[in-house]
């Protein structure tokens, strides 16, 4: 008979109980944020199917197809006939799976797969499907994934987004060598349940992380610049920004605007700056000697009073 | 001329201001925020069902400080662009 391993995991804030299959191991990506919290948030069941394609793989809004360096494969977000919501990808370069469908259903979350023919022992772990599904479930818990990298320095939190190549791997690096923690260089999801927004990493595809997080005290978009340069930013403008380098959730009416009660709920209480910045020491100075707080309220004071 | 919303998008508040989100079936897709000014956001929340131009143009006079021109070239640019972009149709 089949035994079924149940893992509890807490990531992000969100508590989830894995179950999965004799042919699925523990993934070592999701081992270091194992908790003993007794409640749960959702369940998420492993499924094998003998199914050649997805049941859903034709409905809902399709979306790109996506190349990664290891993978192909192509996801979409449906909607199921009985109005629930799920996720589903097919690959067409992957080394055990052939395709992974999550349907969420309140707290459950029904991850069914088609393992490859001969193919080893998967993990518990599929990328990006498990992105997916957790970027689903922090849309319904307040919850947003930022394309940023977010730096602990003496408890206080700060997040660098930009579009790829700007420098958000640069500028944490610069934090670690000042002293500073980083929390993740690239994927960051953002709680923003909390009084102050909590940054948390989640596991990655490429290596094993521990968890890591840090409440925002300032959020910085940046782009390279020959001398560093901040500026506070407000009002939409900034929310507006803030928002480009955000996982979107464009599908469906009621996922846009729980996606933008969050970004309000975190442009009204953690201040935005413009940093142009050169990367070395300095622009980690500038922002340690600058108390952010103050420039923020004399920037607002100036732009009244002009 | 009527004219009705797509109801392909979302109008919500962003710290204060009006912003339009498209709905979109595609991720290629997903990098066209608009804000909106006041007069725009109220056109949009007012063509829910199909709505003459004249009544538009009526309403803002009702709400807005402008002169009835005006508000009719405002009306015309706007709906105009909005049916360009896919939003909004004639009825």
């Amino acid at each position: 008979m089949a035994t079924t391993i149940a893992r509890k995991y807490k990531i992000a804030s969100l508590r989830l109980l894995v179950e999965n299959t004799p042919d699925l191991t523990c993934s070592d990506r999701l081992e270091p944020f194992a908790t003993d919290e007794p409640e749960t948030d959702y369940r998420l069941r492993f499924c094998p199917s003998e199914s050649d394609e997805p049941e859903h793989a034709e409905c809902g809004p399709r979306l790109d197809s996506i190349i990664t360096d290891e993978y192909q494969y192509r996801w979409s977000i449906y909607t199921d006939s009985l109005g629930r919501e799920g996720v589903t990808l097919s690959f067409d370069t992957h080394e055990w799976l052939q395709w992974a469908d999550a349907l969420i259903d309140g707290r459950e979350v029904t991850i069914a797969y088609r393992k490859k023919a001969g193919a080893a022992l998967g993990s518990t772990y599929i990328f990006p499907l498990f992105n997916l599904i957790m970027n689903r479930l922090l849309n319904r818990n307040r919850g947003i994934a930022v394309h940023s990298s977010v730096v602990c320095d003496g408890g206080r939190g700060y997040l660098f987004t930009a579009v790829s190549g700007t420098g958000k791997s640069t500028m944490a690096k610069i934090w670690e060598r000042a002293g500073a923690t980083i929390v993740n260089d690239d994927a960051i999801m953002v709680d923003t349940n909390p009084e102050t927004p909590v940054a948390h990493n989640i596991p990655m595809p490429y290596y094993t992380d521990v968890p890591k997080s840090a409440p925002l005290d300032a959020i910085f978009l940046i782009s390279q610049s020959p001398v560093n340069v901040l500026e506070p930013v407000t009002g939409a403008a900034a929310a507006m920004q803030f928002m480009t380098n955000t996982v979107h959730h464009s599908h469906a009416a009621d996922s846009i605007e729980r996606h933008l009660q969050s970004i309000n709920r975190i442009c009204s209480r953690v201040p935005i700056f413009r940093l142009g910045f050169k990367p070395d020491a300095d622009v980690v100075d500038l922002i340690r000697k600058t108390n952010l707080t103050e420039h923020l309220t004399q920037w607002r004071k100036s732009t009244s009073a002009n | 001329m009527k004219y009705v919303s797509n109801n392909n998008y979302v109008l919500n508040d962003i710290c204060g201001e009006k912003v339009l989100v498209p709905i979109v079936n595609s991720v290629a897709q997903m990098d066209f925020i608009y804000t909106l000014n006041s007069t725009g956001a109220f056109i949009l929340e007012h063509i829910a069902e199909a709505t003459e131009t004249e009544t538009i143009v009526d309403l803002l006079l009702e709400n807005f400080e402008t002169d009835r021109t005006t508000a009719e070239a405002d009306v015309c640019e706007f709906l105009n662009e909005m049916v360009a972009k896919g939003y909004v149709r004639t009825a």
